[in-house]
């Protein structure tokens, strides 16, 4: 490749504002997703482009030439002879499409693509000066560096947390780094001084303590002590509070929201919770009493006795869970939901639990945070004011996503629809974007897209997307673990970026200052 | 003659259709397995230095493998011409010419040297004279005038690359080689008096002059391809995934005079697709060293088998279709403004064929 100035790229020679192609020298490593830069020297314009294709090209006119070289050289391997191109950087070439994401004026404002950069002009690797209009853009939930390719850019790539609200979308495939995402989103949120909180689900047991050595997880931040409260139905010594939910606070809408229901069962359990007694009596009756009894000496009688079966069943299932209990005063619900108000990261481990009792808790818990702040919302604004944005993260968040229809009794897509206005955001964490009903996926402002292989989940995300995303397909197939597109109405563009590592990460943190020790006497008096 | 597309068709399917069309086929073979040991000298493309007598070709003359030597730090230079008639009026001609050289070394081109593009209108008188300057311009005296004067471009174009040639040799070092495009050999209008000066000045430069003939007149017996023949045989003899030579002309030829030319058939590469007439004066190098360099040339997966600073120059000197298009419009605009009508602008550019092959 000759010598050229640094950053040197190529040069522009077609074809249109929003397809712009340039050719490359064939020794010039280009890669999805690279940040480059076109000198408009005529108008004393930059533009941003993003690489979004590479193609071959040769100076040969003729069709069939690559065709029939390829043949050549497997000819040569045939017999054995070592062979190669003469003058490589004379016959070969590389095509490089971009997008262009926009241009920066000679004020160096930021404009969105609009007109066509000069034909010929020089394309270069950005300089930090081109990519600085972007730092005021980023929040203050940084959640990685920017990405250029395979380059990592020196510039912090977040969100800002006032926007958590408007719900945030994790989507990869399993291995592409959700869980590392979200240990870091987590943390940012541990050390945003109590501005925002988090309810975390954890499902997997992988977000407190990072899974095991070598991994770290939150319990590992060093704000975790002040500012991150953890809730299990069996906690490890020192590592938690015993996670104990009230039977009086389950609502048929939870029971709707974990299980499946016919119609007729969705009729039964209505008049269930109607007729059979308050605060959970109603569940305990259904659990402990036979069906048959239940059918005869009850409102339930005009149900199939197999109806009142599966309520009992499912009933029983609730009641004898550890984490449940019939006594309302031993439930914690209230105090997650202080704790949230106080901006913690509240992380309720659901590890033990099966599928249909985790998300009976987490509708239980999260339908508790959304009622809480409707009511701060509307009889106590001064409040509500002082609340801090909440995020509550859900992992598999296609099981209670699935249609925007079930709002009307599941309270995740009602938190999609509604949570903003109360200051109330849903972070869904899915490797299934495509199961998502499309309307609620449209609710979600930010997204933060990991490698994701099937082209239909990519596909739902193109079209749903606060970004044009309709380019970056192959893009977001080939992304390496830890490497993401983040999505956001803040961004000028979708933001290709590389998630910090959270065990490294954490190495960078700052300790928390020691607290101090009290003056001598402070206490005198107190406990006379 | 023919009212529609199906009358068209009657005309060409007549009866004996596939009769006639088995009988060539008979033909060509019956030609191709010709037995005979003469090599034809066609009037274009001698073999043999000062007349176009045909020589003989041993039977046993030897098919020699060759190996293949990357030559590191041996310069090659090629050489080549391109050309084309923009206008042919019959009895006037516009041309354009011009030619070229390149310089490689150890798998790289170095330099790249293009002659600015001549751009001639000749009329019959023309022609001929433009014919006697250039060879005057190499210091030859014109033997024989031009048979088809259409065809000066060609002869024009020869000149400058045996100009470019004479130059190559002149630079080069001993133990470089000078390649060129074609026959080393003089032909009915180039005369040996331009031809041999070059040979011996490679010969006293201890350089190698090679020169590459990509389509071979040369024939055999009755009219078989010699290139083909020779290949044939080759593949028989030392199978099909080997690089040889043979030599066609031998010392006799030349007995007696200064010449130095030889004629081979070579193949230079294992998997090349082709053989070729290679002519070469070789400078200090036997054959086989030289073939073995010539092959080490001659790996370029896009051109197997040929020696790639000659693809190289090719390039570089051809005029391609759309320069051509360049200067046909370049020419018309020329023309209109001379004051010329649109009209006859059309009428002298425009080829009456290409009318009746739309």
């Amino acid at each position: 490749m000759p010598d050229q100035h640094p950053g040197y790229k190529g040069r522009i020679f077609g074809r249109s504002v929003l397809d712009v192609r340039f050719r490359a020298f064939y020794g010039e490593d280009l890669f999805l997703g690279e940040l480059l830069v076109g000198t408009d020297g005529e108008r004393g314009r930059r533009y941003l482009f993003r690489v979004t294709d590479v193609a071959y090209g040769s100076e040969s006119s003729d069709d069939g030439w690559a065709e029939r070289t390829a043949g050549g050289l497997m000819a040569m391997d045939q017999v054995g002879e070592p062979t190669g191109m003469r003058d490589v950087e004379r016959r070969l070439y590389k095509v490089a499409k971009v997008s262009s994401l926009g241009y920066l004026g000679a004020d160096r404002s930021f404009h969105k693509p609009k007109s066509l950069p000069a034909q010929f002009g020089e394309v270069t690797a950005p300089t930090q000066a081109d990519l600085e209009f972007l730092r005021e853009r980023m929040g203050d939930v940084e959640i990685g560096r920017l990405r250029s390719g395979e380059d990592t850019i020196d510039l912090p790539v977040g969100i800002r947390g006032e926007t958590l609200p408007s719900h945030v979308g994790v989507f990869a495939t399993t291995g592409m780094g959700k869980s590392n995402l979200m240990k870091v989103l987590a943390g940012q949120l541990l050390a945003a001084h109590g501005r925002y909180a988090l309810l975390l689900f954890d499902p997997h047991g992988e977000y407190l303590n990072g899974g095991g050595p070598p991994r770290k997880g939150l319990a590992d931040h060093p704000l975790a002590p002040e500012r991150l409260r953890v809730y299990s139905p069996s906690p490890r010594p020192g590592q938690g509070n015993l996670l104990r939910l009230s039977l009086a606070e389950l609502s048929v809408d939870d029971l709707r929201t974990a299980w499946k229901f016919t119609v007729p069962q969705s009729e039964a359990l209505e008049s269930a919770a109607a007729h059979l007694g308050e605060k959970g009596e109603w569940l305990v009756r259904l659990a402990e009493e036979e069906p048959e009894e239940l059918k005869d000496g009850s409102e339930l009688g005009r149900y199939a006795l197999a109806t009142i079966q599966v309520l009992a069943r499912r009933a029983k299932r609730i009641v004898r869970l550890p984490l449940m209990t019939s006594d309302p005063s031993q439930s914690l619900t209230g105090k997650v939901l202080d704790d949230l108000a106080d901006g913690k990261v509240v992380l309720i481990d659901t590890s033990g639990l099966e599928a249909v009792e985790e998300t009976l808790v987490a509708s239980l818990l999260t339908r508790s945070l959304l009622e809480e702040r409707t009511d701060a919302y509307r009889s106590d604004r001064e409040r509500f004011g002082r609340l801090p944005r909440t995020l509550v993260a859900l992992e598999e968040a296609q099981r209670v996503l699935t249609r925007l229809d079930d709002a009307e009794f599941n309270v995740f897509p009602r938190l999609a629809r509604e949570g903003r206005k109360f200051n109330v955001g849903l972070c869904a964490v899915t490797q299934q974007p495509k199961l998502i009903d499309a309307e609620l996926l449209s609710q979600f402002n930010t997204y933060f897209v990991l490698g994701l292989a099937d082209e239909r989940d990519r596909s739902i995300l193109r079209s749903s997307s606060k970004q044009d995303l309709s380019d970056l397909g192959p893009e977001i197939q080939t992304l390496m673990p830890g490497e993401a597109l983040v999505t956001n109405p803040e961004a000028p563009f979708a933001l290709p970026s590389k998630v910090h590592y959270y065990e490294d990460w954490l190495q960078t943190l700052p300790e928390p200052e020691a607290a101090r020790p009290r003056p001598v006497g402070a206490m005198q008096g107190f406990y006379d | 003659m023919f009212g529609n597309g199906r009358q068209r068709e009657a005309g060409v399917l007549v009866e004996d259709y596939a009769d006639r069309v088995r009988t060539a086929a008979g033909h060509l073979t019956r030609l191709l397995a010709d037995g005979g040991t003469r090599v034809d000298n066609p009037a274009d493309e001698p073999v043999a230095p000062g007349d176009d007598r045909p020589i003989e070709l041993r039977p046993d003359a030897e098919v020699v493998r060759i190996g293949s030597d990357p030559a590191r730090g041996v310069c090659t230079a090629a050489v080549d011409g391109g050309s084309a008639c923009l206008v042919n009026g019959r009895s006037f001609w516009v041309v354009a010419y011009r030619a070229g050289t390149i310089w490689h070394r150890d798998r790289a081109t170095v330099r790249e040297e293009r002659d600015q593009l001549v751009l001639r209108t000749l009329n019959q008188t023309d022609a001929k004279a433009e014919y006697a300057h250039a060879l005057a311009a190499a210091g030859v005296v014109r033997g024989r005038e031009l048979a088809d004067l259409g065809g000066v471009v060609d002869v024009l174009r020869e000149l400058a690359e045996w100009e470019r040639a004479r130059q190559a040799v002149a630079e080069a070092g001993p133990g470089d080689l000078v390649l060129v495009d074609g026959s080393l050999h003089p032909g009915p209008y180039m005369p040996a008096a331009v031809v041999r000066p070059v040979h011996e000045l490679a010969l006293e430069r201890g350089v190698d002059l090679v020169g590459v003939t990509k389509a071979s007149k040369l024939r055999w017996g009755r009219y078989a391809p010699l290139v083909l023949r020779v290949r044939r045989r080759a593949e028989a003899e030392v199978g099909p995934d080997a690089r040889w030579l043979l030599r066609v002309t031998d010392d006799a030829d030349a007995a007696g005079t200064t010449w130095r030319s030889e004629v081979y058939v070579a193949r230079l590469a294992r998997r090349g697709a082709y053989a070729f007439r290679v002519d070469a004066v070789r400078g200090h190098r036997s054959a086989e060293e030289l073939f073995a360099v010539l092959a080490g040339l001659s790996d370029d997966p896009a051109f197997l088998g040929y020696p790639y600073p000659l693809a190289r120059v090719h390039q570089v000197v051809s005029l391609p279709g759309h320069l051509l298009a360049d200067l046909r419009r370049d020419l018309r605009e020329a023309l209109l403004r001379e004051g010329l009508a649109e009209d006859d602008v059309d009428l002298v550019l425009r080829d009456f064929h290409l009318t009746l092959n739309a």
